[in-house]
This record gives structure tokens, C-alpha cells and sequence, in this order.
């Protein structure tokens, strides 16, 4: 009897975990892509103090900044592959892909040109976003090992 | 020794309910600081209208890009508190782990 008993609650935990670890997300904390992501966030930074500064020079057209965008394009798509290699992080990708479509709206903008208010309100939106990825990230440390 | 799953179940609850009211007023915290970000950000580009410093059109590209923030903030918000289930859940297995494992003599848990 003690047997069976052993059994049949070792049964009823073994289905309990499995079934929890089928409902909830096991993605990892990935310091790489944690660390990946505070660069990005400060690179993205300096860029928008640079749209800033150079806003009705000269220097502050799309075409002067076409290279950030370029780069900031392939760090995205970078980030996304390292998110992509952990199993159920999709709110981690979902937010890399609303932060590439906002970026792609952002270049959009540029290019019609900007006015420095302008600068200010896309710069809080996209620091938003970095700045919840980044969060987003660090959450998991507490509740799942570390991935690669 | 034997197993009162009663016990257990309301052992674990207790655990997940310490875990998650330990972290949901952070995620309330958390929307509600960026929604709050949000709505000011959206109040300046009423205001770049209002006077006369964007037009429709563009005022219209602020709003696509505020919608996309309000959804990403929402993303993560709801990443949060998946993880946070996840805490609760691991809390509520840690809690009973030495019970169940004395029971099954082995480390099941």
C-alpha cells in the first residue's frame, strides 16, 4: 500500500510539474542579450543627443544618420536571434519587433525631416521600450536558470 | 508518513499568494509609470499640433508610433507577470519539496 501510495503521488507531481512546464514560459535570463541590449540602449542614446544637437544644421538629415540606421537595423536583428534561441520568450520578442517597427517609423520621419520637438517625443518612446526590454530581461534571473 | 494534499495544496497557495502580492504592485507600478510617460509624450505631440508646428499627417505618424510603445509596454507588462507566475510556481514547489521527497525517498522535487 505504502508503495502505491509513493507511486501514485509521485504520479500526481510528475503530471503537476509537466503540466506547468507545458503552461508557463521557461525562457531563461541570457546575460548576453542583456548585456546586448544596455549597449544598445546607450548607443541609441547618443544617437538621438546627436539628432539633437545637429536638429536644423546641416548635419541633421536622414542621409548624415543613414549609417546609425543601418547599424541600429542589423543590432536589432542580432538581439532578435539571440531572444529567438530560448524557447517561449516570445513578450521578450514581440517587443523587438514593436521596437523595429517603431524604429522603422522613426527613420520614416527623419527622412521627411524633424523638428527638435520631435526628437524629444520619439527618443522618450524609444528609450521606453529599450529601457522595458532591459527589465523584461533582468525578471527572468528570478525565475529561471541562467540560458547561454 | 503520509501526504494531506489539502495541506499541500493550501502550503503552496500561501507561497504563490507570498510571491505574487510580493510583485504585483510593481507591475501596477510599472504600468502605471509608463502609461503615465505615454499620455505626456502624446500630450506634447497635441501640443506640437495645436500649434501649428506638425500637421495631420504627421500627427497622425506620433500617434501610430505612441501605439506601438503602448503595446510593447503592454508586452512587457504581461512578460512580467508570467514571470512572476513562474516565481510563484517554483516558491510553491520549493515549499513542499522536502515533504514530497521524504515521502518518495528520492529527489523528485
Amino acid at each position: 500500500v505504502k508503495t502505491r501510495t509513493r507511486l501514485a503521488v509521485a504520479a500526481a507531481l510528475l503530471l503537476f510539474t509537466g503540466a506547468c512546464s507545458a503552461l508557463l514560459p521557461a525562457a531563461p535570463y541570457d546575460p548576453a542579450f542583456d548585456a546586448g541590449m544596455v549597449d544598445f540602449q546607450k548607443d541609441v542614446t547618443a544617437f538621438f543627443n546627436e539628432v539633437a544637437a545637429c536638429n536644423g544644421t546641416g548635419r541633421g538629415t536622414h542621409s548624415a544618420f543613414s549609417d546609425d540606421y543601418r547599424s541600429f537595423g542589423n543590432r536589432m536583428a542580432a538581439l532578435r536571434g539571440q531572444a529567438a534561441r530560448h524557447a517561449r520568450n516570445d513578450s521578450t520578442l514581440r517587443a523587438l519587433d514593436l521596437l523595429r517597427e517603431n524604429f522603422d517609423k522613426v527613420e520614416a520621419m527623419h527622412r521627411e525631416g524633424l523638428i527638435p520637438e520631435e526628437v524629444d517625443v520619439l527618443r522618450t518612446l524609444v528609450d521606453t521600450q529599450l529601457r522595458l526590454l532591459v527589465q523584461l530581461e533582468r525578471a527572468k534571473r528570478g525565475s529561471a536558470a541562467e540560458g547561454p | 508518513m503520509s501526504l494531506d494534499v489539502n495541506e499541500l495544496a493550501r502550503t503552496m497557495l500561501d507561497a504563490a499568494r507570498d510571491a505574487v502580492s510580493d510583485r504585483w504592485p510593481q507591475l501596477q507600478d510599472i504600468a502605471e509609470v509608463e502609461f503615465q510617460r505615454l499620455a505626456a509624450s502624446i500630450a506634447d505631440t497635441g501640443r506640437l499640433l495645436a500649434e501649428g508646428k506638425i500637421d495631420e499627417s504627421r500627427a497622425r505618424q506620433h500617434a501610430h508610433i505612441h501605439q506601438i510603445t503602448a503595446r510593447s509596454i503592454l508586452s512587457t507588462v504581461e512578460g512580467l507577470g508570467i514571470h512572476t507566475a513562474e516565481q510563484a510556481l517554483s516558491a510553491g514547489i520549493r515549499s513542499v519539496a522536502k515533504v514530497v521527497n521524504g515521502v518518495v525517498r528520492f529527489a523528485l522535487l
